[in-house]
């Protein structure tokens, strides 16, 4: 079928406003978060689907014409998972917003996949329920990229990721077929678990058209403290004690000075001075329980040579310590015009080790790295801060990278925890997965997509 | 004066963090990624890596954007949106429409503009009566406040320039004669020059050059021993503030002398000791995308006892030339944006731009929405109810 007829028939099944196929309103569904330099890989055509029906349509032509098709929510990944690469078609759930349902007796909440996390987050709220994956960017980010991407946050490291609480979903499979891949149940262990094959498979084995998710009861309190230190090590140190003494946060995320500075800058908040490091702790339950957490934590602090402790003092501090943490990764463009986010876990009594790794390898390379990340879980974000533009800066990053993936794995750790594979991690795959492991991979990918229509080239 | 290629960098440095589709106007009424800043950076960036070229259908894209420059705001990497894009607006000027460079060239004509005031004849269209946009003429060409000389009640030396803006010269003076008897009865003698358009919607547009030379029109126009310049509308004072960029030496010094004096009414009202009416009644504040002074004109519409409902902030639709060309977004932005000061429960909304004073009417006509649209100066004269 040549390009017209395409863009007709879409046009007739999908209404003509959300069918997009000049060049013009194809080449911004070129990109999400990953710079690509000159070669970009522009979609054929761009629809933005409203209903179930119409998703299984093109599902189904596609897979008879050997189409390639990206689905796309926010397209605020920072793997590549929604480059086109093979051009083809992107499908923007953008229009496929609404909240289903939310089934406060059975707590648990039915979604369209280009719902908001953060609007999820505050619809649950008002009816007393909790919904706690809290990927950075939940104000933009849709539900469907979260699944999609197995997507987690700060709050991981007390409830966990998106991954846990998907109960079922509601897939498109490359024949244009729907399945439900679990029940509405809290628990189902009838047969394999489909439900989280498809969680982290970042659109390459089917396209998720509705997801039920796990809500449970909104802690009756939450605070926030934030811990400065002078040495980030100190900072490190305090983490794995926190974590020795038993204390549960809901959150221990940690900032260097360079991260400290740059949301400072951008979010003037006045809340963050400057300092060699600071730890954002949030801990929440009963109001009894809040104090005497943070009376505790404070005292670890203070065994680590805490310099400052500043608690939250109201709602509205909270607040901007929350979006300044949040926008941390576009922040680091003050310091230079790209940023590149690494993703990777150590063990967290290796932290100290992976955190001086790096701040050797920013002296080695002459590069500069803005190191955040979720510490509790030993999840660090080293933000390499440059200008890819410039080959040579581009070359010692790709060096830099490699020897901290390298140094991660070899203590145990992994090349990604939350961000996916995608384009960017697709190379370092072999670090963390042996040869079975890959060729597992390969032949799940081959059941489901025989004829590789979704997101080709991602993951394997 | 920045050109589009000085923002190569600027560009460049959006991480596509994609966050500006939490508060873009556009975006959340189409979904789509060509209508939202990180899309429009793309799409720049593309120019710039000579994978696209300026045309009709790309200048047609970055003209969905309203300028209103709400990305900014908050934007991590500190880009603004809205001079960026209207540097490459005036990059592809020979790709707008012919209706677009009428309005640009001959509308601004006086004699046009003169002209254009007979709209208000459609009195005598008893049809107009019965449909909408007959409703929405009507409420946006009918004075609220009549001008009637006032006797002065203080003695004052100052003297102000008015700079009424073409809605208040041509279309609906309500809010000119409400400032005009304020100053009246404070003894503030004050003058109005023959203006010309302060010519927002041509830099919106992108037709610089065209700007730059109103604005001189405008700025010889101004006496040098007068105090303030006040205006009545929130883009007329942006356009003020932006007439420095575009001059230089001699005039640019003029420029920059001018807009120090300028103040925008609530701003100079909130300075002054003045007897305010005490009227009661509750009003919610619609803030113009220009403003910038919004901290002075709540605390006028406090002080003046009315009491101030908070609503969200969000766009009415009408941005410049964007009302015409993308009707069928700014109708539902400005239905939105009706529904959502009827459910505050207040009937009355206070703006200080006549662009948003038509949105803010068409969106309470077409969704059915019984709601009153002022300016602050209006209900300073004539009060609540």
């Amino acid at each position: 079928m040549t390009n017209t007829l395409v863009v007709k028939k879409f046009e007739k099944l999908l209404g003509k406003d959300n069918v997009l196929s000049e060049k013009e309103d194809c080449y911004p569904y070129a990109f999400d978060v990953v710079e690509q330099g000159l070669d970009v890989k522009i979609p054929d055509i761009v629809v933005l689907p409203e209903t179930k029906e119409q998703v299984q349509e093109i599902v189904k032509f596609a897979s008879k014409e050997g189409i390639p098709i990206v689905a796309r929510g926010a397209g605020t990944n920072q793997a590549g998972s929604c480059i086109p690469v093979k051009n083809g078609i992107v499908m923007h759930f953008s229009k496929m917003n609404k909240i289903i349902s939310i089934d406060e007796n059975n707590l648990n909440c039915t979604v369209q996949p280009g719902v908001i996390v953060g609007q999820i987050q505050s619809e649950v709220e008002k009816r007393g329920l909790f919904f706690p994956p809290d990927p950075s960017n939940l104000a933009v980010s849709t539900i469907g990229g979260a699944i999609a991407q197995s997507a987690s946050g700060s709050r991981h490291f007390k409830y966990g990721g998106t991954r846990d609480y998907v109960i079922d979903l509601e897939v498109v499979t490359s024949d244009g077929e729907i399945i439900h891949t679990s029940s509405k149940t809290p628990k189902n262990v009838a047969g394999y678990n489909l439900t989280q094959l498809f969680v982290g498979s970042e659109g390459t084995l089917g396209i998720i058209t509705e997801a039920t998710l796990k809500l449970i009861p909104k802690p009756e309190s939450r605070r926030v403290m934030l811990a400065f230190f002078d040495d980030l090590k100190d900072s490190a140190m305090a983490v794995e004690s926190i974590i020795r003494h038993r204390l549960q946060p809901s959150v221990i995320d940690m900032m260097d000075d360079k991260t400290i500075y740059t949301i400072e800058e951008f979010s003037k908040s006045g809340i963050f001075k400057p300092a060699e490091a600071c730890l954002i702790i949030e801990v929440d339950g009963t109001q009894a329980s809040v104090d005497d957490q943070m009376t505790r934590i404070s005292a670890v602090c203070q065994e680590h040579h805490v310099s400052e402790i500043k608690v939250a003092q109201n709602q509205s501090e909270t607040d901007k310590i929350w979006f300044a943490r949040r926008q941390a990764f576009s922040a680091v463009t003050r310091l230079n015009f790209d940023v590149v986010a690494e993703d990777l876990v150590v063990p967290t009594d290796r932290l100290v080790d992976m955190v001086h790794k790096i701040q050797e390898l920013s002296l080695k390379y002459n590069i500069i790295i803005a190191i955040m990340g979720h510490s509790g879980d030993g999840n660090l974000h080293p933000h390499f801060s440059l200008d890819l533009r410039d080959q040579d800066q581009k070359q010692r990053f790709e060096l830099a990278e490699r020897e901290m993936l390298d140094y991660a794995t070899s203590l145990g750790g992994t090349i990604t925890g939350e961000h996916g594979v995608g384009t960017v991690k697709r190379a370092h795959m072999h670090l963390v997965n042996e040869e079975p492991n890959l060729r597992f991979m390969r032949m799940i990918k081959n059941i489901f997509d025989p004829k590789n229509i979704f997101n080709p080239d991602k993951i394997l | 004066m920045k050109k589009f290629q000085d923002y190569k960098d600027e560009i460049y440095t959006c991480s596509r963090c994609g966050l500006c589709q939490s508060v873009c106007p556009v975006f959340l009424a189409t979904g789509k990624e060509t209508t939202v800043s990180r899309g429009f950076f793309s799409t720049l960036m593309g120019v710039v890596k000579g994978h696209l070229k300026f045309n009709k259908k790309l200048r047609k894209n970055i003209d969905m954007c309203l300028t209103c420059n709400k990305c900014n705001a908050f934007c991590p990497s500190g880009i603004d949106a809205s001079k960026i894009i209207t540097a490459a607006r005036a990059e592809c000027m020979g790709y707008i429409p012919l209706w677009k460079k009428l309005i640009l060239r001959v509308f601004y004509s006086k004699m046009f503009l003169h002209l254009s005031g007979y709209i208000r004849l459609y009195r005598f269209l008893p049809v107009l009566d019965f449909c909408k946009a007959g409703r929405i003429l009507h409420e946006f060409l009918t004075p609220f406040v009549q001008y009637k000389p006032q006797k002065p009640l203080k003695k004052s030396n100052l003297r102000v320039v008015i700079f009424p803006g073409c809605i208040n010269k041509y279309f609906n003076s309500s809010s000119l004669n409400a400032m005009k008897m304020l100053f009246e009865k404070q003894g503030i003698e004050y003058i109005i020059p023959d203006f010309e358009c302060c010519t927002m919607p041509a830099y919106s547009a992108g037709d610089l050059e065209g700007f730059r030379d109103f604005a001189l029109k405008n700025l010889k126009l101004i006496p040098s021993d007068i105090d303030y310049v006040i205006f009545d509308c929130a883009s007329c004072k942006k356009a003020f503030a932006l007439y420095p960029e575009f001059l230089q030496g001699d005039e640019k010094a003029l420029a920059e002398g001018i807009f120090a004096k300028c103040k925008h009414i609530n701003e100079f009202l909130v300075d002054f000791d003045f007897d305010l009416p005490n009227s009661d009644g509750s009003v919610a504040y619609h803030k113009p995308c220009h403003l910038d002074c919004f901290d002075e004109t709540q605390e006028l519409i406090k002080k003046s006892g009315l009491d101030l409902v908070p609503v969200q902030e969000s766009c009415c639709g009408s941005g410049g030339l964007f009302f015409i060309e993308n009707f069928t977004i700014s109708n539902s932005l400005a239905q939105k944006r009706a529904q959502e000061i009827t459910d505050a429960n207040v009937d009355t909304v206070i703006t200080d731009c006549p662009l948003c004073r038509l949105g803010l009417i068409k969106g309470g006509v077409l969704s059915d929405c019984n709601i009153k649209v002022r300016q602050l100066t209006e209900l300073l004269i004539k009060p609540f109810k």
